[in-house]
């Protein structure tokens, strides 16, 4: 799903970006352009939502074929996997001894749900209560 | 991470960019001999950004020169022979034959010798030529070649293949004189040490997968400069790869797989790559517009990718989803990245030394020590842990000594 490109000020209410039954299918994982950025959108073992960067921050691998699994996303080109608040959990080709990964975070979103629909907070601040008929961008 | 300004320096090549003009000291795959079928005197060939037609004398002399071509021609446009039309008094670039591959040289002053590299020295019944397009800049081709730790994973298989079945396939073959696949290898130690040496060529970079019981797996890999690499295929076939820059955003891999052992199969080569591409580019029929038949279900039990078993489409799409030119300001190299980084400063010191007209501080371009390069090696060992190096070099002297033609080195 593609919305709003990113302009001067940031939003202040929060934006759908796709429908809850785009995550139907037995692997929910989909693309989703918003505010000029790529990302990628998922549900997890838990059955919470992340999105948060398409491009892995390794070398630029593209997530949205990454392999859902261990609650969360790993990139198939090393390894790398990323929980739903982008936070890298493992980096398996690295030696053993290596704390990389504590410093790797890809950009995530606050997101919501209601009513079939998915929505982001790209705002400033901390995300208020998702209330009715937010904006569709 | 690095600059914006870096990122453009190191990955643009058409004329007049720093890059480009390493590129163009260099020998160039411009074509495989396959595409100019003996009646025809004239093939399109797109490279370092530049619109060429290659052409075929009365006496067989060849040559390749720019050509008469729109501004808005697709990067890898192929027109019909009767289409192309030579530019009267453009550069005339010369050619070479070389087991399949017509290398062209686009710089200006002698072509530097070729190395006598196995590739080379081998007779025509032991390599075969083909070539691929991936939709990418040439560099993060290349980088993923040097990059040993990649293979753990991207290319993981789930089960393994019988080796048996394995002919002309990457990593399906036993490693050396174990009953263990090499993907069951990548697979049980995904960690590996990588050691990289600054080589005459370019470098030599040797990955160590440390085993139970005091074994490890030695995997001895090549970066030839500028764009290739050198990486053992199988116990009998190594692969000598370019990643030629048709344009900024899109290149060919060149390959020359060269046997050790029995005339290559060149008929079951072509056919099993003939069905995964279309002519007249060689245009992957798995790709980003068709999602590279991503199959979900694939992914959760056989392959790490979901994209088959054609070890060339899991790269293809590693690098065609990094973006046209990967952008390399957002990038977090490990450790296991060693060999790019070293890379990185060889090209970033070879774009200096071209700026200064410093020609023979590039690699292989002093013209008597060059076309006495041999080799390089490249295989996979398994050995005692203390005994590793030896053991590769002996393994490869083996392979060597039992050659039909001569890879003494």
């Amino acid at each position: 799903m593609t919305v709003a490109t990113q302009d001067a000020s940031p939003p202040t209410t929060w934006i759908q970006i796709a429908q809850s039954s785009d995550l139907d299918g037995p692997r929910p994982v989909v693309p989703v352009s918003a505010m000029g950025q790529a990302l990628v959108l998922f549900r997890d073992e838990e059955g919470e939502l992340g999105l948060i960067g398409r491009h892995c921050p390794h070398r630029g691998a593209d997530l949205c074929f990454g392999r859902h699994e261990n609650n969360g996303l790993r990139c198939p080109f090393h390894g790398w996997h990323f929980d739903r608040n982008g936070k890298c959990t493992e980096q398996p080709a690295e030696p053993a001894d290596s704390t990389m990964y504590q410093t790797i975070k890809l950009p995530s979103y606050p997101v919501s749900e209601q009513d079939g629909a998915i929505f982001a907070w790209f705002g400033e601040g901390a995300a208020p209560a998702l209330t009715a008929a937010p904006a569709t961008a | 991470m690095i600059s914006q300004k870096l990122n453009d320096q190191i990955t643009r090549i058409g004329p007049g960019s720093e890059a480009g003009a390493v590129h163009r000291r260099y020998w160039q795959p411009a074509a495989l001999t396959d595409e100019m079928t003996p009646g025809m005197s004239k093939l399109p060939v797109n490279l370092l950004g530049e619109r060429l037609v290659l052409l075929r004398g009365a006496d067989g002399t060849l040559t390749l020169t720019a050509r008469v071509a729109s501004p808005d021609e697709a990067p890898t446009h192929h027109p019909a022979e009767a289409d192309l039309h030579p530019i009267a008094g453009a550069p005339v670039y010369p050619v070479v034959e070389k087991n399949g591959i017509y290398f062209a040289y686009l710089g200006e002053g002698a072509p530097p010798a070729f190395p006598n590299f196995d590739c080379f020295r081998a007779p025509d019944s032991h390599v075969f030529a083909f070539k691929g397009l991936w939709e990418c800049n040439w560099l993060q081709a290349l980088e993923i070649g040097i990059d040993p730790g990649h293979a753990s994973f991207l290319h993981r298989f789930l089960q393994d293949e019988d080796p048996a079945d394995s002919y002309g396939k990457q990593f399906r073959d036993k490693a050396a004189d174990t009953n263990m696949p090499i993907t069951q290898v990548l697979r049980e130690y995904p960690r590996p040490d990588i050691e990289v040496e600054e080589t005459d060529f370019g470098l030599k970079i040797t990955s160590l997968r440390h085993m139970d019981g005091g074994l490890t797996h030695v995997r001895v890999t090549n970066q030839i400069f500028p764009s290739a690499i050198c990486i053992p295929m199988s116990r009998e076939m190594i692969i000598t790869q370019w990643h030629v820059p048709v344009d900024d955003e899109n290149c060919y891999w060149v390959t020359m797989f060269t046997s050790f052992d029995k005339p290559v199969n060149k008929a079951l080569m072509r056919e099993q790559r003939l069905q995964e591409h279309s002519l007249p580019d060689y245009a992957p029929l798995k790709n980003k517009s068709n999602d590279y038949h991503y199959n979900p279900e694939e992914q959760k039990t056989e392959t790490y990718t979901g994209m088959g078993l054609d070890i060339n489409v899991h790269d293809q799409w590693a690098v065609e989803g990094m973006g046209a030119i990967q952008d390399r300001t957002r990038e977090h190299l490990g450790r296991g990245d060693a060999a790019i980084v070293r890379y990185r400063l060889l090209l970033r010191k070879a774009i200096k030394a071209v700026g200064a007209g410093q020609f023979d501080r590039l690699p292989m371009q002093d013209q008597p020590g060059t076309a006495s390069l041999i080799g390089p090696l490249s295989n996979d060992a398994i050995a005692d842990s203390d005994d590793w190096q030896a053991a590769s070099w002996k393994y490869d002297m083996t392979r060597r000594a039992a050659c039909p033609w001569d890879a003494s080195v």
